[in-house]
């Protein structure tokens, strides 16, 4: 059911103005109306810096996994703000000192194969007029006969070159021709050792700081997490300030806002204690007021289903509680095995004491949906893919009757789609009644009344063919009262010509459309069946395919039917939640004439 | 062509096409699913049921099989029209089983794509993604009802 919404606008003076935003806030029960769309840059900052947050806390938890628990220190910032900005710093740190290292390490590189040489006699020569050129050369094309006939020496032969200085005096600069393939570089400025020295405190430096990084992953994260709140309480009640509008130039602020009809008395109660002056109107659909659903214990569970499509247009009625008994059955008819029913309802039971808050509508969800499993699995007689119609064990010889085989399923799979079809003509009258009045439900209930009359006059002419029931008066009668809504009455205000054009229209859309939807149905019945097919074939395999060998043999029976199995319920399991989600809001939202689009009903609230 | 090579043709094809449809269908909803990862890791539990959704048409394919061994026409005894049976069922199953498996992938990859990008469309993807598998399962029921007949 959609819960009523009535539209508050309180007129606040502007000294009053924050006093009564904190009394919204704690009520929690306004969704405040919004004119503006576009957040103000305050706010856009707002919403970069929670989102940053996230990726940082998100990092942080991943790293908390990683730490080292003795060598971290303590966290000493008691401020998530300062914890945070100390974070950036250490991270930007962080990055100078690799990028620093990565340098570094690239000198190391390059002065390695020169060895250690001071560089004050290399400037000393240099100033006394000797150049000391540093070249390389490939080794194959290195010629020993260099260092007698050139001023050279060979220094050190690494990796596949050979790495040798020329002494030379500053004017002669021309490498011989034979040295065509040899290159000349420089030396960076730094010593060998100096290098080292300075790798070896970046390193020290970037553990300290990561340390340091492990520390605030170990304690700080909840500080973080609780300046996040704060940052969003923030932007929500900028957004709040944001939306009031300023009247009699700035002295009395409006908010508009929608209260949800259960809550209207307690906020009634404490506004009235304060010179607050508000407006209170019921909600008209062309202002769209956000949708707040509210379901007895059953549909509740299956409101996040709903929620995947599309919240309900504010004057239609809520679907969950109609698709919510349907959805349940198909999704037993299309996994239909019994002994994976069972497997889902002891693993949701066992799971549920354990599982937090959230979790455990879906975990409820799980159970119904295993029931329902199980029942059909019971019908068809399949448990863990055995097939219990061909194979009865001893004690259920009896009933091999009683259960359904290939053949009926396919016709109770059309069947549950006629039921859930007419049904879903059902509460579109009803919808029509209720939006636009009894006059433009008529069309409606000319097909209903069509279809049930023709297939109640067919089953019976089955019975007994003499009496020419099905086509005959009584069933005549029903199919010209039924033509009279859909083709003459169908629209109250209406010139009669137009309604029997838009009447043939609406026939062949209908003709094309129902078949089309019950056809669709069958996808129940094909789903039933793979999925206990799949069964027997991972049984075969498991009990064919296993050796003689007396322990190894048992072993990979089960391991092939612990695999084959759990193949199966995912893949079938989902098969069976997708199919009959589509079947809901495909055939069941489109004969019902559900039309969508709702917001959700979001108050003006404590950020938890 | 005697009739039991025209059926195992028709078995032959069933299974391998509608078996190649699901391979091409999941492998364009995982590669989707990697790019998105490295957009929108959260959602890593949304991407996984939407590539394993056209999955369906290679089990379908096996599970057309296994019904029509199941009748037992299978052996040297079958006749023509029982061997052409099989290979028209054959033929039905596997084509519609491969072009609904790659287009019903190459959907649940953009719905992949979508959600990666931060638009929030898991529902509706589920709903559009199963539109083409409706034609594999009708191939399907057909396969069955054929095998009926057999």
């Amino acid at each position: 059911m959609i819960v009523p919404m009535f539209k508050y606008s309180f007129l606040v003076f502007h000294a009053d103005y924050d006093g009564f935003l904190e009394q919204l806030k704690d009520l929690g029960v306004a969704h405040i109306v919004e004119h503006q769309e576009e957040p103000t840059p305050e706010m856009q900052d707002l919403y970069r810096k929670i989102s940053d947050l996230s990726k940082t806390i998100k990092n942080l938890e991943a790293r908390k996994k990683n730490a080292d628990r003795e060598e971290a220190g303590k966290i000493t910032e008691t401020s998530g703000e300062k914890l945070n900005d100390r974070i950036k710093e250490i991270e930007s740190n962080l990055e100078q000192a690799r990028q620093h290292l990565s340098s570094l390490h690239k000198e190391e590189k390059q002065l390695e194969p020169w060895g250690k040489f001071s560089r004050d006699n290399i400037r000393k020569l240099s100033e006394a007029g000797i150049d000391i050129r540093y070249l390389i050369c490939s080794e194959t094309k290195f010629d020993s006969a260099w260092a007698e006939k050139y001023p050279v020496e060979l220094i050190s032969e690494n990796d596949g070159y050979s790495f040798f200085v020329w002494v030379a005096d500053a004017d002669n600069r021309e490498l011989p021709d034979e040295m065509s393939d040899v290159d000349e570089i420089t030396l960076p400025e730094d010593n060998l050792e100096d290098v080292r020295k300075e790798i070896s405190s970046t390193l020290k430096e970037i553990d300290s700081l990561e340390e340091e990084l492990d520390g605030v992953a170990l304690g700080g994260i909840q500080l973080l997490s609780n300046y996040q709140s704060q940052l969003e309480d923030r932007v929500s009640e900028l957004n709040v300030r944001f939306q009031t509008v300023e009247e009699v130039e700035g002295r009395v602020r409006l908010i508009e806002a929608w209260i949800p009809k259960l809550r209207t008395r307690e906020l009634e109660q404490q506004v009235d204690q304060q010179d607050v002056y508000y407006i209170k109107e019921p909600a008209k659909n062309h202002e769209k007021p956000p949708i707040m659903l509210k379901n007895n214990r059953f549909a509740r569970l299956f409101e996040p289903v709903s929620k995947l499509f599309s919240l309900p247009a504010y004057v239609e009625m809520d679907m969950t509680p109609f698709f919510a008994p349907f959805f349940m059955m198909f999704f037993g008819f299309c996994l239909g095995d019994a002994g994976y029913g069972l497997l889902l309802v002891l693993a949701a039971t066992i799971y549920k004491p354990k599982a937090d808050k959230k979790m455990r509508p879906i975990l409820s969800l799980v159970q119904f949906l295993g029931l329902a499993t199980v029942l059909f699995g019971v019908i068809t007689g399949t448990f863990f893919g055995m097939n219990l119609i061909e194979n009865p064990p001893a004690f259920l010889a009896d009933a091999k009757n009683m259960f359904l085989d290939n053949d009926q399923m396919f016709n109770l799979a059309l069947i549950f789609g006629a039921v859930q079809i007419l049904f879903g003509m059902i509460l579109k009258g009803i919808n029509q009644i209720i939006q636009h009045g009894i006059g433009y439900s008529l069309a409606t209930w000319g097909w209903f009344t069509l279809i049930v009359s023709s297939v109640i006059f067919y089953y019976l002419d089955q019975q007994s063919p003499d009496e020419g029931l099905f086509f005959g008066t009584l069933h005549m009668g029903f199919v010209f009262l039924s033509a009279l809504g859909i083709l003459v009455f169908n629209h109250p205000k209406r010139n009669i010509f137009v309604n029997i054009g838009a009447g043939l229209w609406d026939t062949y859309n209908m003709v094309t459309g129902v078949v089309g939807d019950l056809l669709s149905y069958i996808r129940l019945f094909a789903l039933g069946l793979a999925s206990a097919i799949l069964g027997q074939v991972f049984n075969q395999l498991a009990f064919d395919m296993a050796p003689d060998v007396p322990v190894v043999g048992i072993i990979i029976t089960l391991i092939i039917l612990l695999v084959g199995h759990g193949i199966n319920i995912f893949m079938s399991g989902l098969g069976s939640f997708v199919h009959p989600l589509r079947l809901t809001f495909v055939e069941f939202y489109k004969n019902a004439g559900f039309i969508g689009g709702g917001k959700e009903y979001k108050p003006f609230q404590k950020v938890q | 062509m005697t009739p039991i090579v025209l059926a195992y043709i028709g078995i032959g094809i069933m299974i391998a096409l509608a078996g190649a449809g699901s391979a091409y269908g999941v492998s364009y909803g995982g590669n989707a699913a990697l790019g998105a990862m490295k957009k929108n890791s959260d959602a890593f539990g949304n991407y996984l049921v939407l590539s394993a959704l056209p999955g369906t048409q290679g089990l379908y394919g096996f599970a057309g099989y296994f019904v029509i061994s199941g009748t037992g026409v299978l052996g040297p005894d079958i006749t023509a029209v029982q061997g052409a049976a099989v290979l028209g069922a054959g033929i039905a199953m596997g084509i519609v089983g491969l072009l609904s498996g790659i287009r019903q992938g190459q959907v649940c990859a953009n719905g992949i794509a979508a959600i990666g990008s931060g638009h929030d469309v898991f529902g509706s993807t589920l709903v559009l993604a199963v539109f083409p598998e409706l034609y594999a399962i009708l191939a399907f029921a057909a396969t069955f009802m054929i095998s009926g007949t057999l």
